[in-house]
């Protein structure tokens, strides 16, 4: 199954929130959705979800418009919240059968995923006698419970311990092996590389990239080289500006351009005492901060 | 259509399994049902047990010796329910009746002039202006004896039969005045108690940020009619089932009631007055209902509401006030009670008073009815348009002409 966004337009009022946003995704692959606050994540997935229409563009599956009543959907908010004084189970047969799945199977399907998530003696209790974490996994049960097609999570690391995010870890990637299309949208970099296999980000309202992870590392451009020296003053004294130190106290070289490398490595090799020298790729977090970094934000949720 | 019956039903449950709900209907029946059986109940013990003697109140008589001959057998026949003793002086009226020894006295000064004495004067008291009457009757009498009158002529003057007849062409409001009271509060009530109900639901769903997900998982729409249709049942099955035990219990227990009759009018409800009670609390309870649905989804948190909800409590006031001064001014018929029997939101307590009240040509009727009709889908399709804007609104308190304009997109 392939997911595509075509040219999605959102105003509100005035404001343009999307514009000709495209994104494409298939199944049995996970998709990052990155971007700043305010950049537009949650409105692309509630035109995605149908919450709303776009004012231009269209939702596509397999290349025909989405139709949601053959599409399911499964979906864990940013803002996480249920009814805080509704027992457990109760709150997640309603939601099931919002979803159209009957009472009976929800509740073993709810049972299935309680007992997996290891919280089967919370069945009964009212939803605000739990703690953070396991209301939060009362919260991924509803985006699951009812075997949906699309898998939308957003920022779901936000709030779990490491045991927590490990067992969501595990949850994702069943789905992922399960093939289903799993949607990411986070701020959290490592998990997203984790995941990932396309990654788009968003700023302002626009794609201002997206593509196969590994190419987008790959098609950085290899201009820079991470040196780790015991004489670092030499080599900054002979770089001046283009050499600057790195948070882990290694320094990052900039060349003038990609070509220069091989005459530049060569180059450090006679002159300085060096313990490595190889080229820097960046990570997702680097690439997140040079293409969302820039404009101001505007607070929109 | 299933979603709204999911939503319907978790609403529904929500109400019905709510042990304050639950508690209030079931306290409020069996007093109800208690109140209205007890002369039957009491009835059956005494009548099995010693014929306790009903206790008599006690009245004193402060007079000249020769009044309090004429006045005692007088007043004796005046006030059945007293037991009827000679005073000696105003310091032992005052001694008695303040510390309750006696219920009430009198201290004459001739046969045209008396001091009424009681602890606490009620609002009902019917005693000084009985004993005014009887006095005068008593001087009549005497003033005639003394023009030459025999007795028996007296006699036949003083106490004259006229005979007369009611014949109530339209209705008859000393009748219907109680329970139309009573039906217009439970409409007061249940619209005003049931749309805050529906208006606080949602505005607490938005501040869980349960809304977040439920956006996404159910149509606005199916959201909205499932909470205002589940509030309007189980109203009506909260009222309906006090309003029920409390006829019941009357018919129950009818010959044991009042000879008074007010427990008649008030629960002697005609089934055409019940009908349209049923027709004014659905459409009434309707139509208020969407609009308290849709403050609710304007609200960011639920302390919001307190203050949005402002102005449909004083429409709600305002048509309670209307109709309650109209009903008791006895003007059924006035000006502002006929305009306010068509406005669609006033329109269920005065049109229903009217109709209860007076008699209502049926084309007014139906004008009343098809216009609330109206009103009401209209405040079904407003409503649900706020509501799909509404639900979304997270932050500052949006401006009037901000929604005004989400809306005319919408």
């Amino acid at each position: 199954m392939k997911l595509e966004l075509k040219s999605i337009d959102k105003s509100f009022g005035e404001k343009k929130v999307l514009s000709e946003v495209s994104l494409e995704t298939d199944s049995g692959k996970a998709f990052g959705l990155l971007g700043r606050n305010g950049a537009g994540k949650t409105t692309t997935i509630r035109i995605l979800m149908n919450v709303f229409p776009a004012d231009g563009g269209e939702v596509l599956i397999d290349g025909k418009p989405i139709d949601y009543q053959q599409t399911s959907i499964g979906y864990l908010p940013e803002e996480r919240g249920l009814y805080p004084k509704k027992p457990v189970l109760e709150q997640l047969v309603y939601f099931a059968a919002l979803h159209g799945m009957g009472r009976r199977e929800a509740v073993r399907e709810i049972d299935r995923w309680l007992e997996k998530l290891g919280m089967s003696e919370y069945r009964n209790k009212r939803l605000d006698t739990l703690s953070k974490g396991n209301q939060q996994k009362i919260q991924l049960i509803t985006a699951l419970v009812h075997d949906p097609d699309i898998v939308i999570l957003d920022e779901p690391f936000s709030g779990l311990d490491p045991v927590n995010a490990q067992m969501l870890k595990d949850v994702v990637r069943e789905q992922i092996a399960r093939d289903k299309i799993v949607l990411f949208s986070s701020h959290q970099m490592n998990y997203i590389e984790e995941f990932c296999n396309r990654i788009a980000i968003l700023n302002q309202g626009k794609i201002v990239l997206q593509g196969e992870l590994r190419e987008i590392k790959h098609d950085y451009p290899r201009d820079r080289l991470v040196l780790r020296s015991e004489q670092p003053e030499a080599l900054r004294a002979a770089f001046g500006e283009a050499c600057q130190t790195m948070d882990d106290g290694a320094l990052l070289l900039r060349l003038r351009a990609p070509e220069e490398k091989k005459a530049v490595m060569r180059r450090l090799a006679e002159d300085f005492e060096l313990d490595e020298v190889r080229v820097f790729e960046p990570s997702l977090n680097d690439i997140f901060v040079e293409y969302a970094g820039d404009a101001g934000e505007e607070e929109q949720a | 259509m299933k979603q709204f019956f999911t939503i319907f039903r978790f609403e529904l449950g929500n109400y019905l399994k709510n042990k304050v709900f639950i508690g209030i209907t079931l306290a409020v029946m069996l007093i109800l049902a208690a109140l209205l059986s007890y002369p039957r109940l009491s009835a059956l013990l005494t009548s099995e047990g010693d014929e306790a003697a009903d206790k008599q109140e006690q009245m004193l008589l402060l007079a000249g010796e020769e009044e309090q001959a004429l006045l005692l057998p007088a007043f004796a026949a005046a006030f059945p329910g007293y037991e009827l003793s000679a005073a000696q002086s105003e310091e032992e009226i005052r001694e008695k009746v303040a510390g309750g020894e006696a219920d009430c006295a009198f201290s004459f000064d001739g046969l045209r002039s008396f001091t009424y004495y009681v602890d606490n004067l009620s609002m009902t008291d019917e005693v000084a202006p009985t004993a005014q009457a009887l006095l005068r009757q008593l001087y009549q009498a005497q003033v005639m004896l003394e023009n030459g009158m025999t007795p028996a002529q007296v006699d036949e003057a003083m106490n004259a039969e006229i005979d007369f007849q009611v014949e109530t062409l339209g209705k008859n409001q000393t009748l219907s005045f109680l329970y139309t009271y009573l039906m217009v509060m439970v409409l007061y009530m249940m619209i005003m108690l049931y749309g805050v109900m529906v208006c606080n639901s949602v505005a607490s769903e938005k501040s869980s940020r349960a809304m977040e997900l439920l956006v996404t998982s159910a149509k606005p729409t199916a959201m909205m009619f499932g909470k205002v249709l589940a509030a309007c049942l189980a109203g009506l099955l909260q009222f309906g089932l006090m309003i029920g035990t409390a006829i019941l219990a009357f018919r129950l227990n009818r010959d044991y009631l009042d000879e008074s009759g007010i427990l008649a009018a008030m629960f002697d409800i005609p089934t055409g007055v019940l009908v349209h009670m049923l027709v004014f609390i659905v459409l009434g309870f309707l139509l208020y209902a969407f609009l308290y649905g849709a403050i609710g989804s304007m609200a960011m948190r639920r302390e919001d509401t307190n203050t949005t909800v402002m102005p449909l409590m004083f429409l709600l006031m305002f048509s309670l006030f209307t109709v309650i001064f109209s009903m008791t001014s006895g003007k059924m018929d006035g000006l502002l009670i006929k305009i306010c029997s068509f406005v669609p939101f006033t329109a269920p307590m005065a049109m229903f008073a009217r109709a209860a009240m007076s008699t209502v040509p049926v084309w007014e009727l139906a004008l009343s009815i098809a216009l609330l009709l109206l009103a009401m889908v209209g405040a079904g399709i407003l409503g649900a348009k706020i509501y799909r804007v509404g639900v979304l609104l997270y932050g500052t308190p949006p401006k009037l002409s901000a929604i005004l304009k989400a809306l005319k997109k919408a």
